[in-house]
């Protein structure tokens, strides 16, 4: 956990956590969604039955608490990830930065300049959203 | 390909997966209810409803790809300054090159047979 370190230290953080968490995501929902056609040995148009079965099966085994809670955690760090991926694109082709100046006392990064700041928390604002949104989907607390 | 080539396509690919995952969100989420959508026909966004038609399926796939390479990218960059050196750097990219296309030949698989099938 990077405590001793600046907002932009934890905006890097997340994003390579979030990025390895949604790319092993990405990985077991490739693999979840070849069921739809009867799953992995199923390599030409299948019995249409057979199909549905598999899907209904596969539907019947997630839905479980537990896979419900990592889709709304995952619903977080997707859209910080999407989100603060759109303000490190602007930073890296030198929008919305400071000017580049000698380090002086208290040495706050030209990197993360008032509007860099107010966009990291418009993400993760943007991303307790969709935490809420999803946990309301799939547990149905607010019904919104 | 040059890195710096390979990071200006990872900034494209992840704004392109803004759009494509968009989609695929509202198609899931936001214009059909979640239980209606999970359905595996029988309702205007259930499974096989998307898959059957074609800009649907289609943007299905272009995320896939989009993903694959942004999210097995991503994991290169990663592992690779973790640590250093030019057999385990090639090693890596080797590894991440082959999961990715691994996933999209068999992604794309479920596409074509399900956009298929949905059309029977």
């Amino acid at each position: 956990m990077p405590f001793r370190y600046g907002l932009e230290r934890w905006s890097y953080t997340l994003q390579r956590v979030s990025g390895v968490a949604i790319t092993l995501f990405f990985v077991a929902h490739i693999v979840q969604t070849g069921n739809v056609v009867g799953g992995a040995s199923v390599w030409s148009i299948p019995p249409y039955e057979l199909a549905k079965k598999v899907w209904t099966e596969t539907e019947a085994f997630l839905a479980n608490p537990l896979f419900d809670l990592g889709l709304s955690v995952l619903g977080f760090l997707i859209f910080f990830h999407a989100f603060n991926g759109v303000r490190l694109v602007l930073a890296h082709f030198g929008i919305i930065l400071k000017k580049p100046s000698r380090p002086e006392y208290p040495y706050r990064p030209g990197s993360m300049s008032q509007a860099q700041r107010a966009l990291f928390w418009v993400t993760i604002v943007l991303a307790v959203a969709a935490l809420v949104y999803a946990l309301d989907v799939f547990f149905e607390v607010l019904r919104l | 390909m040059r890195e710096k080539n390979i990071m200006l396509l990872h900034y494209i690919t992840g704004i392109l997966i803004l759009v494509a995952g968009g989609i695929h969100l509202s198609t899931v989420f936001l214009l059909s209810p979640y239980e209606e959508s999970m359905k595996f026909d029988s309702s205007p966004l259930a499974v096989m409803s998307v898959y059957r038609n074609v800009l649907l399926a289609g943007s299905l796939e272009a995320l896939l790809i989009l993903v694959a390479f942004h999210g097995f990218n991503g994991l290169r960059v990663i592992l690779q300054e973790l640590h250093q050196g030019k057999t385990y750097k090639k090693a890596v990219s080797l590894a991440v090159t082959i999961v990715a296309l691994a996933l999209v030949v068999y992604g794309t698989r479920t596409i074509l047979i399900a956009h298929q099938l949905a059309n029977l």
